[in-house]
């Protein structure tokens, strides 16, 4: 070994120390609420006083954080399926545009990752009351779809940038209708990208707290809304098991985009 | 050559900022079953053209019209024309038998015909047995066989191709040639084709369309424009040429005698327009220049600077008619003995060779 490796050495360990510490910074205190969940204590305390299911019981058992796992599944599915047509139109319309307008639309699209959500959520909420629907469910969906459009517009935009526009030009020659050849050639090809974005979109929107407490109707508490005000009523293990399922769900679409994102490299590796 | 006119260009202009025409009041038109070429160096608006009668492009100003029909308000997707896409733009996540089928599924014709149909273009590229292979699959000489298959199944009124060989090997741009100029023939096709190689464009063509700048410069069949090119521009594009200025002294409208610099005296042809007095360029091919045999008449002495011997042919720099850049091309066969730098070699110039044209 020359002596030029052994500080590209050291610099190496270096490096993958401060990585190391970063994990740990980000994942220790996720992975120290999941076995909370599981205490038979009636506190957030270690060590535990023994394992138990009971915390998941009373969780299933509770209207209040039912009807909240319920709501946030329908809000998150809604804004999913309204954040990916909307998103995905946006993405393609940018893409094709010619127009340096299309610089300010993306921008304007993608601020509400820019602006923070207190300030999104104040100004919807007025918005929303002046016009006679705040505190609704949809008011809800309305909110978290303006805030996951980025996400899909900047998926499905990532997308594009690999797909050849002249297969739908040669649709077009061989006789498809714009919408044809978008069902036909385009989506199947840019399919990888909308999954992704759809999943981002939902998850945003599963795990959103500050919206949800402004714009969310009294009678439909989303899960992060209900854990936020179970956080300040009654801190017992139930808000523990309430995060660790929004964790695993969150972690398993996390999972799902990473294993689309790859097979759409795949993919495109093969594509002449 | 040609029938009735299948397509014709009226008046078309293109511009996407309004001020600069990228294609400029152009007319032409295509007969049918013509083997049309859009030749030009890239920026020339050729590709521009052909998008716009593709349907891809929107004319600024002008009509063009297929069959007699304006295709102003027809979407790419009615008009149906045939394309082969320099990237070949198959359908990567379709197989080869359904890339065929596509155009046929679209036209709603029955399982059973569309699967005749597919087989039989597959049988005429020679590809029998590759249907159920993804594009990634194929080389690119596959790939382009299976995009011209695909343009031409569902027999369409015209054919465009974009540089559709540009992307491959020489060799295989040869063969694929000699395949596109038979399926041209035996099929009876109009086909419009882009490039910017001049000896695709000569190989190919019943005619050629040569642009420059948003224009055409000149229109004719391959011999026309080689032979008888009317710019200097056209002389220098298609082939090695040698380019030197002159005086016309005298010209009767096709025969003319012209003044070099050196004071050398030339017979030649002249191009429409040229009268006495003109300044002028006249135009003379390397491979027009002939070694004399002692005691024949020679049009000029030159002196080999430099001499490149290739196989077929002897390639030769000299000095000559005051320039020390003149090319002169010798097949192998008639190589003269002496060949070599410093040596002197008489010529002469047959005066149908020599071109003489509006200095530009």
């Amino acid at each position: 070994m020359s002596t030029a490796a052994l500080p590209q050495r050291a610099g190496a360990a270096f490096l993958n120390t401060i990585l190391l510490g970063m994990l740990c910074f980000l994942l220790l205190p996720i992975l120290f609420v999941i076995p909370l969940s599981l205490s038979a204590g009636e506190f957030f305390i270690y060590p535990m006083p023994g394992l138990s299911l009971r915390w998941y019981e009373e969780f299933f058992s509770n209207r209040a954080w039912i009807s909240s796992l319920w709501s946030s599944i329908v809000v998150a599915t809604s804004t999913m399926v309204l954040a990916t047509i909307l998103g995905t139109l946006a993405a393609i319309g940018l893409w094709q545009s010619r127009s340096r307008l299309g610089m300010v639309i993306l921008v304007v699209l993608v601020s509400p990752l820019i602006i923070p959500v207190v300030v999104v959520a104040i100004a919807l909420f007025f918005f929303y009351a002046r016009l006679g629907f705040a505190n609704s469910m949809w008011s809800l969906v309305m909110g978290h779809t303006a805030i996951a459009l980025p996400l899909v517009v900047l998926t499905v935009a990532a997308t594009l940038q690999t797909y050849n526009p002249n297969l739908t030009r040669a649709a077009a020659s061989l006789g498809a209708s714009p919408v044809r050849a978008f069902f036909d050639v385009m989506l199947p090809l840019i399919a990888p990208g909308v999954a992704t974005g759809a999943l981002l979109a939902f998850a945003m929107s599963f795990d959103e707290c500050v919206l949800s407490l402004f714009l969310g109707s009294p009678e439909q508490r989303t899960l992060p809304r209900q854990l936020f005000s179970g956080l300040r009523e009654s801190i017992t293990p139930v808000v523990a098991v309430a995060a660790t399922l929004i964790i695993v769900l969150a972690g398993a679409l996390l999972l799902a985009s990473l294993l689309l994102k790859a097979r759409a490299e795949k993919l495109r590796g093969e594509s002449p | 050559m040609s029938g009735a006119a299948a397509v014709s260009f009226a008046r078309v202009s293109k511009t996407y900022d309004g001020r600069i025409a990228v294609v400029d009041d152009l007319d032409l038109t295509v007969g049918e079953g013509e083997f049309l070429s859009l030749l030009g160096p890239s920026g020339s608006g050729k590709t521009t053209t052909l998008m716009m009668l593709a349907g891809f492009e929107t004319p600024t100003a002008g009509e063009i019209t297929l069959a007699g029909r304006s295709l102003a308000h027809v979407p790419a997707h009615r008009r149906d024309i045939g394309m082969v896409f320099q990237d070949y733009a198959l359908f990567p996540h379709m197989s080869v038998a359904d890339n065929l089928a596509y155009p046929l599924r679209l036209r709603g014709m029955a399982r059973e015909e569309i699967r005749t149909r597919v087989d039989k273009a597959l049988a005429m590229i020679n590809m029998s047995g590759f249907g159920q292979r993804l594009p990634a699959a194929l080389s690119g000489g596959q790939r382009q066989r299976v995009a011209v298959a695909r343009a031409l199944i569902f027999a369409p009124r015209l054919v465009l191709m974009d540089e559709p060989l540009g992307a491959l090997d020489r060799q295989l741009r040869e063969q694929l040639q000699i395949e596109i100029k038979q399926l041209h023939r035996e099929l009876g096709l109009t086909i419009v084709y882009v490039t910017h190689d001049q000896a695709e464009a000569l190989t190919l063509s019943d005619r050629i369309a040569l642009f420059h700048q948003g224009r055409i410069e000149q229109l004719g069949t391959p011999r026309d424009l080689y032979e008888r090119p009317d710019t200097p521009f056209v002389a220098n594009f298609l082939g090695d040429n040698n380019l030197i200025r002159c005086t016309v002294i005298r010209s009767d409208g096709q025969d003319c005698q012209l003044r070099l610099p050196s004071g050398d005296l030339l017979a030649g042809r002249a191009a429409a327009g040229l009268t006495s007095g003109d300044k002028a360029v006249v135009a003379i091919r390397p491979e027009a220049i002939r070694p004399c045999a002692n005691g024949q008449a020679a049009t000029a002495e030159a002196e080999i600077i430099e001499a490149v011997y290739t196989g077929d042919q002897l390639r030769m720099r000299c000095r000559a008619f005051g320039i020390d850049n003149l090319q002169i091309k010798i097949s192998s066969a008639d190589m003269p003995a002496q060949a070599a730098a410093g040596t002197r070699l008489r010529f002469s110039i047959a005066p149908e060779a020599v071109r003489a044209m509006a200095d530009s």
